[in-house]
């Protein structure tokens, strides 16, 4: 009888709580795509800002040129350290003391309150080494953010990799790099690319480190690396906090999630992708 | 002749000491078995003699004379092309059978298409596996039954042409059909190999295999001729295994 009860609780706690959060999540977009979706037009994604103050009319190509092209200089630099990185820790590393010093730095940047660092990326990049309020200083600092993210995912990757088949390489007296490139990797192919374009979902929404480092209130689409960019969330985040134009920030909201599905979908694809070769 | 000559070799992983100081002649194109209970050291028998113990972190002492030279001489790279291994669980690479078996040739360097095709075709053919897969050679190695993944892992051993095949257990997970497959290929084989399988199957043991060695506790408690070893053993021991008393 009790334990009646207490799965019957169980299952209540599971439902309400999935019941809350499709609710919420649901509330939240069909409230922004209503909102939105009047401001929407093939204009408003194709022509750049105007109006007094600026921004209350015309559209918002830069910022969506500029988020795209930011969340590729974070993706690039920050795969290629993490696949490094992952491929170091599970292949090469021998001491098992390296290995955990690793984790555990992997694990504190991946703690780290993105406006630190945002604040990092303004020092080091910006100030230090002169980069200036940039598209690269952002990207980078960007990079920085979405590296542990990646890092784990792809270092989950190749540690579920079959052992046996590994030793079976070694043992035909393959090379450890013939055995990565020919084996290993293509069959993580897809988790690495999954990993890589979630995180670029993750750099293209967030907004603190982009403040200090790049993004600007307005620019053109930038013509060089060390041009200063607009960006979604930061464009969305003026648009609302100097009430500029509620109608156009919802609109820009609404591109901005739209942008960030569709990375995620790709994300979601190339896994189930991979789940139904692997069996 | 022998190809393989071990002298009092020892092999540890971390401070275990596994084997001791074995000695033992492997005869060129023989068959040679390695029998004896679970944990006496066979399996890190033959991970010694493809040096690939210190890949699962262990390490091995001693002088070994392969083909007239000393096996530590080699680069390991080189011993585990020339000595080739079979492990207990089938584990073939999540890839075609095509490119299974086209793997290690291409990282040797063979890349002329018809060679690769015809490596692919013979070693098929010498394990027995030709005729059930030659309809469909590019679907997944692992959409194979055990027993036709076991023997393709034997077919993918042989072609980078090991003079030695080492193999552990390679029947224990598989049907009384499947092992009488590899037995016969096993058999054909030691025309042109020298052959080491550890096997917990007695009768197998006497069954193939032309010598005999019998591992206790990571000593070399007996080595002879199979048929010798079974009908008159020199070791009391030896003859309690034999017989069944414990093992």
């Amino acid at each position: 009888m009790r334990k009646m009860e207490n799965s019957r609780l169980f299952k209540l706690w599971m439902v309400v709580s999935t019941l809350i959060v499709l609710i919420s999540v649901g509330f939240i977009i069909g409230y922004i795509v209503l909102n939105g979706i009047k401001s929407i037009s093939l204009d408003f994604i194709i022509s750049s800002p105007k109006g007094l103050p600026l921004g209350s009319e015309g559209g918002i190509l830069p910022a969506i040129v500029g988020s795209l092209l930011l969340m590729l200089i974070a993706c690039g630099f920050a795969s290629f350290l993490a696949l490094a990185t992952a491929i170091y820790v599970v292949f090469y590393c021998q001491s098992s003391q390296i290995e955990n010093i690793v984790h555990i730095i992997v694990q504190c940047m991946a703690g780290v309150p993105s406006i630190v660092i945002g604040l990092f990326g303004y020092t080091f990049l910006v100030a230090k080494l002169g980069l200036g309020r940039s598209l690269l200083s952002a990207g980078l600092t960007l990079g920085v953010m979405v590296f542990p993210f990646i890092e784990v995912r792809i270092e989950k990757s190749l540690q579920e990799f079959s052992t046996a088949a590994l030793q079976s390489s070694y043992a035909l007296g393959v090379s450890k790099a013939y055995t990565l490139f020919k084996l290993v990797l293509p069959q993580c192919k897809e988790d690495i690319v999954a990993a890589i374009t979630l995180a670029g979902g993750f750099a293209m929404g967030a907004t603190a480190p982009i403040i200090l480092t790049g993004a600007v209130i307005f620019a053109p689409i930038p013509s060089s690396l060390s041009s200063p960019v607009m960006a979604l969330p930061f464009h969305l985040y003026i648009l609302t906090g100097e009430g500029i134009s509620l109608e156009k920030a919802y609109a820009t909201a609404l591109v901005l999630i739209t942008l960030i599905f569709a990375i995620n979908i790709i994300s979601i694809a190339l896994t189930s992708r991979r789940k139904e070769v692997g069996s | 002749m022998n190809i393989l000559e071990l002298l009092s070799l020892n092999s540890y992983y971390g401070h275990e000491q596994v084997l001791y100081g074995i000695n033992l002649a492997i005869r060129k194109n023989a068959i040679t078995a390695v029998i004896g209970p679970s944990g006496c050291g066979k399996s890190t028998l033959l991970l010694t003699l493809n040096r690939m113990l210190e890949e699962c972190g262990g390490r091995a002492e001693g002088e070994i004379t392969f083909a007239g030279k000393d096996f530590f001489s080699y680069p390991k790279e080189e011993i585990r092309r020339r000595i080739g291994i079979v492990f207990q669980k089938p584990s073939p690479f999540p890839l075609s059978i095509y490119r299974n078996l086209t793997y290690a040739p291409v990282y040797y360097g063979v890349r002329d298409k018809k060679k690769l095709n015809e490596i692919v075709e013979s070693k098929l053919k010498v394990a027995g596996l030709y005729e059930e897969v030659q309809a469909d050679l590019h679907k997944s190695a692992l959409q194979l039954s055990g027993g036709q993944q076991q023997r393709l892992c034997i077919a993918r051993a042989l072609t980078v042409e090991p003079e030695i095949l080492l193999l552990d257990e390679p029947c224990s997970a598989l049907d009384i059909k499947n092992t009488a497959n590899i037995e016969q290929m096993l058999l054909k084989l030691a025309q042109d190999y020298t052959i080491v399988i550890v096997t917990h199957n007695l009768a197998q043991a006497k069954r193939i295999s032309d010598y005999t060695a019998f591992l206790l506790n990571g000593e070399l408690v007996e080595y002879g001729e199979t048929k010798k070893v079974f009908s008159r053993p020199q070791d009391r021991r030896t003859w309690e295994y034999i017989e069944g008393i414990y093992g």
